[in-house]
């Protein structure tokens, strides 16, 4: 509620810079050009171009990042030489800004879909795999127990015991992957400057339109905002029994 | 009557997960139980009684000597065998029945009929009304009776059990008895279950067993047999009577024996009653067991 309170008082006060001619309209635009550049931009059918790409690059990007992931993450904790063979690479490619290797994977990948979804995953995959390997390794040695009394086998154990019990881990990586993924997604665009919201952006602010950049840009957020509410309910619906143990 | 479980100069340690030294916690067990006995194992804390049990379970490796279940080196776990945890340790994210359905479901044996018996052991453990709900949602007592539905649930035909019910209060802890015992004697599924139950409670253990081992302390020796020859259903009445009494008697006897023939030097024994700390790991857990001794007794005393 403070947050929509304080979110207000900056709209109330960018619109009056604007309005009184305090900052210059052309350069900054104002809630109210934003959201009519917003409507018009719908009414066009201009926007959906952009928000599609981005939408594509992010289903696949984020889709591979947790089928890929959550199944790495597990294995890595569970198994200690694995782990340990493991956890400087990561601690690495984690600690490097992933955008350094943009060129290359351009190189490698090209300019199409296909880089692009490499750098989502690149940017998302790591700190899920790190906060989940460390869900594993600090799992309940009641759970492990319990589970070898009743012999469980290997598959089972990962399916019944390691996924459900590192749920939250899991859902706190996801939400990490999410919001750098989306990062990802943007810098892949400027760089890339071929389609998606990123590229949309930049396109309209160097063409001075700065009342529909601003718009792309509340998208954004919006697009941002609708992940990690998404990811909030799954974990309000699957991790009730975390901390009341 | 054949035996369901031999060991033959076991010894069993842990491996310490710092120092990486390691230390023996049972040595030259010997000890027989027969099928559909009723066995309990009283030792003070610290003695061992765990890792025992949690070596029958398949927890703890052998690490040299002989552990048989019907005449078969025990290696690892196996389904004919259920450990009753000391903890609950049901799995939060699963419903009271889908926890106790745990065992079945990941040995691969979940059918209609087993899933029926299950049902059946929620009712007669009284949780019945509460299969659908979570584990926190139940009190502790509930939780453990949830724990032995569990172990009962893939039908084994050893039970163990370690402390299942010191975490309980005293009329939880008497109701959970009664209930061990009634469900214990009703088992129709098999013949009568092999139960090793595991205790430092001597009444408990007098109470539940058809023979009673004392543990001395660490590492942990039989320091005495002593069966238990009184008819079931065992009620009330003689769980007051003067025989109870004496047994328990003689239990904490031996206990107490145990107790101050682990004591290392004639100068703690001398202070038997100061709160200072006796010297070394052996006065550590001797002080315990003269604790955990005197405990019960002011228990069997005011009863
Ligand atoms: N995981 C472990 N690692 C190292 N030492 C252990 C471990 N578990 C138990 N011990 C030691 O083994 C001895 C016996 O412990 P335990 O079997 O738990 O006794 P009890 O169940 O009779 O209280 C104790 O001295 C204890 O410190
Ligand atoms: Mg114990």
């Amino acid at each position: 509620m403070l947050g929509l309170a304080g979110g207000l008082v900056v709209l109330v006060i960018w619109q009056a810079a604007a309005g009184f001619g305090l900052v210059d309209v052309t350069f900054s635009s104002s809630p109210i050009r934003t959201v009519r550049a917003g409507a018009h931009l719908f009414a066009t059918g201009e926007i959906w171009s952009p928000l599609g790409a981005t939408g594509y690059e992010l289903l696949w990007g984020l889709g591979i990042t947790f089928l890929l992931g959550i199944p790495i993450g597990l294995v890595l904790g569970r198994y200690k030489v694995l782990h340990d063979m493991t956890e400087p690479i990561v601690n690495v490619l984690y600690s490097v800004p992933y955008v350094m290797f943009l060129p290359i994977i351009i190189f490698w990948f090209g300019l199409d879909n296909v880089s692009r979804v490499i750098v989502i995953v690149w940017a998302g995959i790591l700190p899920l795999i790190i906060n989940i390997t460390a869900g594993v390794r600090n799992l309940d040695t009641d759970y492990t127990r319990v589970a070898t009394v009743f012999c469980t086998p290997r598959l089972k154990f990962f399916t019944n015991i390691a996924l459900p019990a590192t749920l939250p881990y899991i859902l706190a990586g996801i939400r990490l992957a999410v919001g750098r993924g989306l990062v990802g997604a943007i810098v892949a665009e400027l760089f890339l400057a071929s389609n998606g919201l990123g590229y949309f952006v930049q396109n309209k602010t160097s063409n001075f339109d700065v009342d529909s950049a601003m718009a792309g840009i509340v998208l954004l957020a919006a697009v941002a905002l609708l992940l990690n509410w998404a990811v909030r309910l799954i974990e309000r619906r699957f991790t009730h029994w975390a901390g009341a143990k | 009557m054949a035996d369901c479980l031999t060991a033959r100069d076991l010894n069993l340690g842990h491996v310490g997960r710092r120092s990486g030294g390691f230390t023996l916690a049972v040595e030259n067990l010997h000890l027989d139980i027969a099928e559909h006995e009723f066995v309990v194992i009283v030792g003070p804390s610290g003695c061992g009684k765990t890792t025992f049990l949690e070596a029958v379970a398949g927890l703890v490796p052998v690490t040299s000597g002989t552990l048989e279940l019907h005449g078969k080196q025990i290696k690892g776990p196996g389904p004919e065998r259920s450990l009753v945890f000391q903890q609950a340790s049901l799995y939060p994210w699963r419903t009271v029945l889908s926890n106790v359905l745990f065992g079945l479901q990941m040995q691969g044996r979940l059918t209609a009929k087993s899933r029926a018996h299950a049902r059946d052991l929620l009712e007669v453990a009284g949780l019945g009304h509460v299969a659908d709900k979570y584990p926190h949602e139940l009190s502790g007592g509930m939780r453990q009776r949830a724990n032995l539905a569990r172990a009962l649930a893939t039908d084994p035909t050893l039970l163990l059990l370690d402390e299942p019910f010191s975490a309980l209060d005293a009329q939880n802890r008497e109701l959970l008895q009664d209930e061990l015992l009634r469900i214990w004697q009703a088992d129709e599924v098999s013949a009568k279950k092999t139960a090793l139950f595991v205790t430092h409670d001597v009444n408990e253990a007098v109470l539940l067993a058809d023979r009673v081992l004392v543990f001395s302390p660490s590492p942990a020796k039989v320091a005495l047999e002593l069966r238990i020859d009184a008819p079931r259903p065992r009620d009330a009445v003689w769980r007051r009577s003067a025989e109870f009494l004496a047994y328990g008697d003689t239990i904490l006897e031996q206990l107490r024996i145990e107790a101050l023939r682990h004591t290392p030097t004639p100068l703690a024994r001398t202070h038997d009653d100061s709160d200072a700390p006796a010297p070394g790991a052996h006065g550590e857990v001797s002080d315990q067991e003269r604790d955990d001794a005197g405990a019960v007794r002011l228990g069997s005393a005011a009863q």
